[in-house]
């Protein structure tokens, strides 16, 4: 071993300078940050060695050669140590700052500027490939969106338009009812004045206050159960919700041990799909809340009645008189 | 000594060093160097390889004298790793004395 450093020591004698920037420049894949934390290291080490009594020269010898200690520091990030075609490579970038190198004979920097140019075309098309790809799984990520979301899009029109077919049709029974009461009440009028001592009205409007009171009941009833299931619902989607808080707690205790080396990644993705899952329930469930018709139609969109309103009202005023009319006719 | 044998030691001989006390990097070095004649530069990228491989912590402390030096601290998987290399070392030199004991008595 020392017969080998012997030999070394001839071949690298040199000061403190030039072997930093000559580790400097042979590390120079490296980000700028861990070059630094590497040279100072070398640099208080030498240092103290001084302080210890040796001079720079045999500090520096006691390294070793120069391309084993890059290869061992580039080994440590997994860089390979012969990446651009052996540490003359490396060198080349400013060779002419280093005094070693003005004995390269002209072979050598021929081969370096090749292997440069043969690089830069590598790095190049490499550049290029990665670019195309992201562009084409950005295209192919949208169009799966839009394939994905199809069938949901349809879905959402054929709602809609039933929806709208509903509110017509509930529109047109409200009419059709409306006439069928004013027609009654044309009817009771032209009754009463025929049967005035009669006590159908009397009985109409004790029928009529029972069916209230029933309407009355039913709607309580409706309501304490629509409470019920909103309770529930609610409830419910806290519930996950809280749990999916604590499983988040969960996986960032997980995850910020896993960074520290614990062998938890089993544990950590188990937290994160508990999460997900507990938050995604925590949301269906609010959506599961039950909402009385009126308001949601109100809510969502008071736009549509107008038009329909606007055309049909006259119609309906048109009928109205007509019926009336015929009705009169008749009892007249 | 043969290289290749330091070279595979090593890390489990700077691990057991860091376990008992923070250590800078001179240090270690000179404690390493009590053990084994190593080459002082390849100290540097052992510790820097255990450090990204998250066996060590550092953290820089002043000192009386120079710059602050950068402290390497063993953390919970460093002491396992360390546990590991451990049994796998007594296993190795355990059947390699076994092996050689069987050669010995063959020839002798």
């Amino acid at each position: 071993m020392s017969a080998v450093k012997q030999k070394r020591k001839g071949e690298t004698y040199m000061d403190k300078k030039t072997f930093l920037l000559k580790l400097r420049q042979e590390l120079s894949v490296l980000q700028e940050e861990e070059l630094q934390d590497i040279i100072s290291e070398y640099e208080q080490h030498i240092d103290m060695k001084v302080e210890n009594g040796l001079t720079e020269e045999e500090a520096i010898a006691d390294f070793g050669s120069m391309t084993e200690l890059t290869a061992e520091i580039l080994e440590a990030y997994h860089v390979r140590a012969d990446y651009t075609g052996g540490s003359s490579g490396r060198r080349g970038k400013d060779f002419s700052k280093v005094p070693d190198d003005i004995t390269d004979d002209k072979k050598s920097v021929e081969l370096d500027v090749r292997w440069k140019e043969a690089i830069k075309k590598l790095w190049n098309a490499a550049s290029d490939g990665i670019s195309a790809a992201g562009a084409a799984v950005k295209h192919g990520v949208l169009w799966g969106k839009r394939q994905i979301s199809r069938p949901f899009l349809w879905i959402l029109r054929i709602w809609r338009n039933r929806k709208r077919a509903g509110e017509r049709e509930n529109q047109e029974n409200l009419f059709r009812q409306n006439r069928k009461k004013k027609g009654n009440m044309r009817r009771h009028f032209m009754e009463r004045k025929e049967y005035d001592e009669n006590q159908q009205g009397i009985l109409a409007a004790i029928g009529c206050g029972i069916s209230r009171i029933c309407r009355g009941c039913l709607n309580i009833a409706l309501w304490c159960i629509r409470m019920a299931w909103n309770i529930c619902c609610i409830g419910a989607s806290l519930m996950a919700g809280f749990f999916g808080l604590f499983c988040l707690y969960g996986l960032g205790v997980s995850l910020v041990l896993l960074l520290q080396g614990y062998p938890l990644s089993g544990v950590s993705m188990g937290c994160l799909g508990l999460v997900l899952c507990m938050f995604s329930l925590a949301g269906f469930g609010f959506t599961l809340r039950w909402v009385p018709k009126g308001q949601r139609a109100v809510k969502k969109d008071p736009e549509p009645e107008k038009p329909i309103s606007w055309t049909e009202q006259e119609e309906r005023k048109e009928i109205v008189v007509s019926d009336g009319d015929t009705e009169g006719e008749q009892h007249a | 000594m043969n290289a290749q044998f330091k070279k595979g030691v090593l890390e489990l001989i700077v691990l057991e060093s860091v376990r008992h006390k923070d250590m800078y990097g001179y240090e270690l070095v000179e404690e390493v160097s009590k053990i084994v004649d190593v080459n002082e530069g390849t100290i540097y990228p052992l510790l820097k390889r255990l450090t990204n491989e998250h066996y060590f912590e550092t953290y820089l402390r002043e000192s009386t004298e120079g710059p602050p030096r950068k402290y390497y601290h063993l953390t919970a998987a460093g002491v396992l790793h360390r546990d590991e290399l451990e049994k796998e070392w007594k296993e190795l030199s355990e059947k390699v004395g076994y092996f050689l004991e069987i050669c010995e008595g063959d020839s002798g």
